[in-house]
């Protein structure tokens, strides 16, 4: 495996980097995906060659067609193949605040529920664990582990209990974060409102010529009424543009919709005050 | 440039209609799009009911000649009222001439 130079300061400044240059890496991307490609030229010009050949115990599937496990007998750790990318993120995620915070969770949660026993029934309660097909805890460990759980992190108080309503953002500061997030949406695709403002002007512009200087004949009175109702129907039509602004984003609002981050009503506001 | 009636009231009954209709065409269409979940399915209804109102709006059916079972959807439809709402705005107390076989025929609109 070729050397990965990734800590978690190289994360950081590929992130500032990646910000700066954002679109070269975009039109970079977009040319890697959608361009033909020769089938002899390897895709990623700015690293070294990764080795395309595996050994022979490293792949998946051995030729006599059985699965090659992850931990040999003798104790030895086969390592996958992993490209470099995948490193970064893994080394950057170890070294991260949240991995901290969750291995620490984890031992307060080891210490309370085994807390009294010293390292020889540790050893022993692991080795029975590792040989079970299924981890089968007995229900005295599950009750413990779930008192732990649920004092650490409120997760299952939510659950059985209907009328617990997450302690998270209030009116306000959902609405602002909604908005915020549908603003980027929007000012990341300015296509659609550039399209509105052109057709606003081209068409007022060709209606000005088609209904010029309406007279007061019979004709005229039919002109009124068709500008009229040309823009009557402009608007009418021009709505059907808005019928995406919902429907996209229906399963993520659905998801967090059901781990209650914030309640309909904002989010609607939210995309109806940003939509045109 | 159409030469519309130039009075500042006139404009802005024009522009609270338009408002108006827009905001109730946007929530109609968003409606229906939260209804069906699959979005093709929603743009081909919203087409149909954008085209259903417009057919009772006034200009392209003569309200009169419907059936009379079919009367209460012209009250149904938002497109009736606006169209309705600015031809009147724009219209009343206008005097229309026409000029035919040389006679000078007056037109007035009166409701």
């Amino acid at each position: 495996m070729h050397a990965a130079t990734s800590t978690s300061s190289s994360v950081a400044a590929s992130d500032q980097r990646s910000n700066s240059t954002r679109s070269n890496i975009r039109v970079q991307q977009d040319m890697q995906l959608f361009s033909p490609k020769p089938p002899s030229i390897h895709q990623s010009p700015s690293r070294e060659a990764e080795p395309t050949y595996t050994p022979v115990e490293n792949e998946p599937v051995q030729s006599n067609g059985s699965i090659r496990p992850a931990i040999v007998s003798d104790g030895r750790f086969i390592k996958p193949y992993w490209s470099e990318e995948l490193m970064n993120l893994v080394k950057g995620f170890e070294n991260s605040d949240i991995s901290k915070s969750l291995h620490h969770d984890m031992t307060i949660a080891i210490q309370t529920t085994y807390g009294g026993l010293d390292e020889r029934q540790l050893q022993a309660i692991r080795l029975q664990n590792s040989e079970r097909q299924g981890l089968a805890l007995t229900r005295v460990d599950v009750q413990s582990i779930t008192n732990t759980v649920t004092h650490l992190t409120g997760y299952l108080e939510n659950r059985f209990n209907p009328s617990f309503t997450r302690s998270g953002a209030n009116w306000w500061d959902q609405f602002k974060i909604l908005s915020g997030r549908t603003f980027k949406n929007l000012y990341r695709n300015p296509d659609l409102l550039r399209t509105h403002y052109a057709i606003s002007v081209i068409v007022a512009f060709v209606c000005g010529f088609l209904f010029w200087k309406v007279d007061n004949t019979l004709a005229g009175f039919q002109n009124r009424l068709g500008v009229m109702f040309f823009i009557c129907a402009l608007f009418g039509f021009g709505c059907l543009s808005s019928m995406q602004v919902f429907a996209s984003e229906r399963l993520i609002f659905m998801r967090e919709r059901a781990n209650r981050y914030y309640t309909p009503f904002t989010y609607f506001m939210s995309k109806v005050l940003s939509t045109n | 440039m159409i030469g519309l009636q130039p009075e500042l009231l006139l404009l802005g009954r024009f522009l609270l209609v338009l408002v108006l209709f827009n905001v109730t065409s946007a929530c109609c269409c968003l409606a229906i799009s939260i209804i069906f979940k699959d979005q093709s399915v929603a743009t081909l209804i919203a087409t149909l009911v954008m085209l259903f109102e417009m057919l009772f709006g006034g200009l392209l059916l003569n309200k009169n000649s419907i059936p009379p079972h079919f009367q209460w959807m012209n009250s149904l439809s938002f497109f009736n009222y606006a169209f309705e709402a600015l031809v009147v705005n724009e219209v009343a107390g206008l005097t229309l001439v026409e000029e035919k076989f040389g006679f000078k025929i007056d037109v007035l609109y009166s409701n």
